[in-house]
């Protein structure tokens, strides 16, 4: 497991325009969504799961370089990490978006809401990514599917407080993806 | 084997039983890249099945390598996953110079020997090369055919031009033309 999580780790490391990004978009969010929280943070989510699936997965199906990891045959492996970059990605930002947050409303981030959030988006996105590539479609799919996966979380994390099914989510969308990841990654 | 993409079909009716070194001749368009990633098991074959004898180094025309990563590293990352010493590839292919260069950074020729280099990590069983000389000069062309040579087990090669490959020393030649592969014999020059 470690080379894959050491790959993914330099390949995120390596795109500065991305970190960039990352961090302005998540500032910026800070400043809009200076009124409700749980909906920036969705934001936020959104479209950092979308950029970096674009980064780690979608963009590796363009290069070729997927393939190279096709034929070391450890799907579960490939997905897992890729999962925790995005994860990772997705954490930063909400960190950065709940500081800039704070020091606009001046009020209380509820910080808790961060890592169930960050894992439900980052398996999302990774799984919309590899279905896409695995049914030889583009971003405009994995988009869409990421969409549509995270409709009901993020309606449910607007209300202001998440149910036990939604909190269940991340953890059920992580086993999907790597019960699912000997189809999506080969 | 039988392939169909949407254009048509790609491959109709391929048998091969591939026990020492084959080199499939074929002009552009011919179907050999297909041929070689349904053998990899990259794309899967309309009709047919393929077996294969273990795992099976495979270099295609596009680099796996990540352009991203430098040469040292993504050899690293493969010889990590496969538990295997990168040392001997990189001797072998004379990568030394270039493990701390960006991939992107390198030259085609470059890039391609590298690649090749990930393809021979961990001692595969078998190997599957989509056209290794192309954009290589000759120093890189004799070591694509040392290799290939040297190589104790089934190894696939497919050529669009039949003079380079002569010395990899195969024991047969095919054409794949029109979807089938018909017995060839290698000719050098023009044709």
């Amino acid at each position: 497991m470690r080379p894959y999580l050491e790959r993914e780790v330099k390949l995120l490391a390596r795109s500065w325009e991305t970190l960039a990004s990352t961090f302005l978009i998540a500032a910026a969010f800070g400043f809009v969504f200076g009124r409700h929280y749980a909906a920036g943070l969705a934001a936020v989510n959104f479209v950092v799961a979308a950029l970096y699936g674009y980064v780690q997965i979608l963009r590796e199906e363009e290069l070729g370089t997927l393939d190279g990891l096709r034929l070391l045959r450890q799907p579960e492996k490939v997905a897992a990490a890729k999962v925790l970059a995005l994860f990772s990605a997705s954490l930063a930002a909400s960190l950065i978006y709940s500081a800039i947050y704070y020091a606009v409303s001046m009020k209380p981030p509820e910080l808790w809401l961060l890592p169930p959030t960050s894992a439900y988006f980052a398996a999302a996105s990774t799984a919309s990514a590899l279905l896409s590539t695995a049914a030889r479609s583009g971003v405009t799919t994995s988009m869409t599917l990421t969409a549509a996966l995270i409709l009901g979380y993020s309606a449910s994390l607007a209300t202001g407080r998440i149910d036990p099914a939604a909190l269940a989510m991340p953890l059920t969308a992580l086993l999907a993806l790597l019960a699912l990841s000997r189809a999506l990654v080969h | 084997m039988w392939k169909r993409y949407s254009s048509g079909w790609v491959l109709r009716g391929v048998s091969l039983d591939v026990r020492s070194i084959v080199v499939i001749y074929g002009a552009n368009g011919s179907g050999k890249t297909t041929l070689v990633k349904i053998l990899a098991g990259l794309v899967p074959p309309t009709r047919g099945e393929v077996r294969r004898p273990g795992r099976v180094g495979v270099a295609l025309q596009q680099p796996m390598m990540h352009p991203d990563l430098t040469v040292g590293e993504n050899l690293k990352f493969y010889a990590g996953a496969l538990k295997a010493d990168y040392r001997e590839v990189v001797e072998l292919f004379g990568l030394k110079k270039h493990l701390h260069d960006k991939f992107s950074h390198l030259s085609y020729g470059w890039r391609r020997r590298a690649d090749l280099a990930r393809a021979l990590l961990g001692g595969p069983e078998a190997l599957l090369l989509d056209e290794p000389m192309l954009g290589l000069d000759a120093e890189g062309r004799r070591a694509v055919a040392e290799v290939v040579r040297r190589f104790k087990g089934p190894a696939v090669v497919t050529a669009s031009s039949m003079c380079d490959y002569v010395e990899v020393g195969a024991e047969a030649w095919f054409e794949l033309r029109e979807g089938t592969l018909r017995p060839t014999a290698p000719t050098c020059g023009p044709t």
